[in-house]
């Protein structure tokens, strides 16, 4: 996205193919995304090394603070803490990854230096390719949490029920499988459009307001940094909403017998 | 004809997901006039709705870019 005054600002979907190493493509979502993910990485080493010090700075206090209010919420819709720190290392890491990221691409080096007439930076999550790689694999988590808590036929009955037992059971089991992908795609397309559609906003936004830019932008700026935040808030929740549709006991018999079950047994 | 296209998609995107956010918000006031103790909740749980609300709106604005700028 360039920025340049006066220019009509060329809006490009795909992420431009700077160069390429060997076989691999790198785009100019890639070049920010690289910087992203190291500043990640250095936040996630910098909070460890400085609990296991034992010498906390605003930083690490901030890092932890964000970590227990996620993890408090993960907790909550999971059910158990045990499941919560397990999905942590997952869901948190994408939370910061995503946040960072679009955050990173607020910065006014991303868009006005270009490379062989393209713009070298452009944000991670305006790409499809991230998005829907982080769909997959959340998506693909999800599943393998529900083989791990129902087994590998307790999964496939989610989806394939037996028409002579239940024979409104196939309709909503098909519906399920349909509800999977819609779900993949939602969730990739959720964070592309809000990432993508605020980098277009920003540069139609200088481009209209030509010599008042200065003071236009930066409520769309303040926007732009919260649509980030609730974006990756957003992400964190429905990789965890997923996994626990996933784990929770489907079974409609079953889950109505449960509490009979226990009503009986106090009974006795 | 593209123009028109642009401007629909849009503007019937932006104005459905319009009616969503005034669902989501009057619902939050509502409940929060009911619990005013249980503010806290209630607005993650707004602000969380509300941006489900907007992804659609900003996948209709996308959408219209695409038909405006790419042929």
């Amino acid at each position: 996205m360039n920025l340049m005054l006066g220019e009509v600002p060329v809006v490009s979907l795909p992420a431009e193919r700077l160069f390429d190493v060997g076989p691999i493509h790198f785009t100019n979502s890639m070049m920010l995304g690289f910087i992203g993910v190291a500043i990640t990485f250095w936040l996630f080493w910098y909070t460890k090394s400085k609990i296991q010090g034992n010498k906390h700075t605003r930083i690490s206090i901030a890092m932890l603070w964000m970590f227990d209010i996620l993890l408090g919420t993960a907790e909550e819709v999971l059910g158990s803490r045990k499941m919560a720190v397990k999905l942590a290392p997952l869901a948190i890491s994408l939370f910061f990854i995503i946040l960072i990221n679009n955050w990173l691409e607020l910065l006014p080096f991303v868009g006005p230096i270009t490379y062989n007439g393209m713009p070298l930076f452009r944000g991670l999550a305006a790409d499809l390719n991230f998005t829907a790689a982080l769909a997959i694999i959340t998506m693909v988590t999800a599943q393998i949490w529900a083989i791990r808590t129902h087994g590998f036929f307790g999964n496939l009955g989610r989806y394939f029920v037996n028409p002579l037992k239940d024979p409104v059971g196939v309709f909503t089991g098909f519906l399920e499988i349909i509800a999977e992908f819609s779900r993949l795609i939602a969730l990739a397309m959720r964070l592309f459009g809000n990432i993508f559609g605020g980098e277009v906003l920003l540069a139609v936004m200088g481009f209209i307001t030509v010599w008042a830019a200065p003071i236009a932008l930066p409520p769309f700026m303040f926007l732009e940094l919260f649509v980030g935040a609730i974006q990756a808030y957003v992400f964190f929740m429905l990789t965890v909403v997923f996994v626990s549709l996933g784990t929770a006991s489907h079974h409609e018999t079953a889950s109505s017998d449960e509490p009979l079950k226990l009503a009986g047994e106090v009974a006795v | 004809m593209d123009s028109l296209a642009f401007g629909l998609t849009y503007s019937i995107a932006g104005g459905l997901a319009a009616v969503g956010l005034g669902l989501v918000g009057a619902a939050a006031v509502g409940a929060v006039g009911r619990n005013p103790d249980a503010i806290g909740k209630i607005r993650t749980m707004m602000i969380l709705a509300m941006g489900f609300v907007d992804a659609l709106a900003i996948i209709g604005l996308v959408v219209a870019l695409i038909i405006k700028f790419l042929k």
